[in-house]
């Protein structure tokens, strides 16, 4: 029954897909506004610049810091330049699935996609997977998704600046609804609210350094052996139109 | 009937694509209505006992939300076939609702 309905879920996630992408698309537009008309100026303009700006701003410190930490490690080596290793494919939102962190993308004609190929935003942040393909649309798994695991490290807010002295790692756990929790973080570790969470190498979907989020609480109790936090996830699915795909080259 | 039936139907589709692009977008904290369930609550509250359009919006509604979600493949369908046994069938039959029931 369920290998039948793959099959009829494909038909109709391209069926309806063309429906959707225009609704999607034009509810941006309707956004904009909504907010135009009940907030006064450009601030929704100006919100999305700062925004853009931040992340970048945040991508490239955190860029500083691996880049810090690999000179470190491979200054002797003559050939240790980053290496491109992808190759990014623009795909459009088209919709979501109902009560599941999942979204539809339209995959780009005459490219080939596989499952599990991970999903960015242009700006560098971690949006999640692809868990199936259908046609030219493929169903991808938000990081929030309840059944989701991400490998994560944990960029310390350090007042001395680029540190590379120990890397903290714990693992980015989806709740469902656009919720992520921080898990598996050894209790007598220090964890500090607004720290930065990145995509870690340990993971088998993303490369290492893509923004995921930033600790909010943490909950640390006596009697566990791991400390916990809420996290603040950097991808946002209202002001975003279009992801990229990372395919190996 | 046919037209009747045939703007249910269109009407569920509508109400799909809105609610897996534009109302799933802006849902607050992840949450979105599910205009599709409302009608088919509505159209069976709404329908005569042993009504075609009940049934109808029933499982075409659930076979829609079905294709739009994780869970096993006839679950939606299952449950407003459910809900329309329960409600047409069982509740109209020894309850009255004279305000929604014209009879």
């Amino acid at each position: 029954m369920n290998l039948i309905s793959q099959e009829v879920r494909s038909v109709m996630y391209n069926l309806l897909s063309p429906m959707q992408e225009a609704v999607w698309k034009g509810s941006g537009g309707m956004q904009d506004f909504a907010i135009g008309l009940f907030h006064a100026g450009n601030l929704r303009s100006e919100n999305e610049k700062l925004r853009d700006e931040n992340l970048q701003l945040v991508q490239e410190l955190v860029q500083l810091r691996v880049i810090a930490k690999e000179n470190a490690e491979l200054r002797s080596v003559l050939d240790a330049g980053l290496r491109e290793e992808f190759s990014l494919l623009l795909a459009p939102i088209v919709g979501k699935l109902i009560g599941e962190d999942t979204i539809l993308v339209r995959l780009p004609e005459g490219k080939e996609v596989k499952e599990g190929t991970a999903v960015i935003t242009a700006g560098r942040v971690a949006v999640g997977k692809i868990v199936q393909v259908a046609g030219r649309i493929a169903r991808v798994q938000l990081l929030s998704h309840d059944q989701v695991k991400t490998d994560v490290e944990i960029q310390k807010n350090s007042a001395q600046g680029v540190s590379s002295e120990h890397i903290l790692t714990g693992v980015a756990k989806g709740q469902g609804r656009g919720a992520l929790f921080l898990d598996l973080v050894p209790r007598d570790e220090m964890l500090e609210p607004d720290s930065i969470l990145v995509t870690s190498n340990l993971g088998d979907v993303f490369p290492s350094s893509f923004l995921v989020g930033q600790i909010e609480n943490i909950q640390k109790d006596d009697a566990a052996p791991f400390q916990q936090a809420t996290i603040r996830s950097f991808f946002d699915l209202q002001d975003t139109q279009a992801v990229f795909l990372m395919t190996p080259l | 009937m046919i037209k009747y039936i045939s703007m249910l139907l269109a009407l569920c589709i509508v109400f799909l694509v809105m609610q897996t692009s534009m109302l799933a977008r802006f849902g607050p904290f992840g949450f979105t209505a599910n205009l599709i369930a409302f009608v088919v609550f509505f159209t069976i509250i709404t329908g005569k006992r042993r009504s075609p359009y009940g049934l109808t919006a029933a499982l075409f509604g659930g076979i829609l939300l079905d294709f739009f979600s994780e869970l096993p493949f006839g679950v939606w369908t299952g449950g407003f076939f459910s809900v329309w046994v329960f409600i047409s069938l069982i509740l109209k039959s020894h309850v009255q609702i004279p305000f929604f029931e014209k009879q």
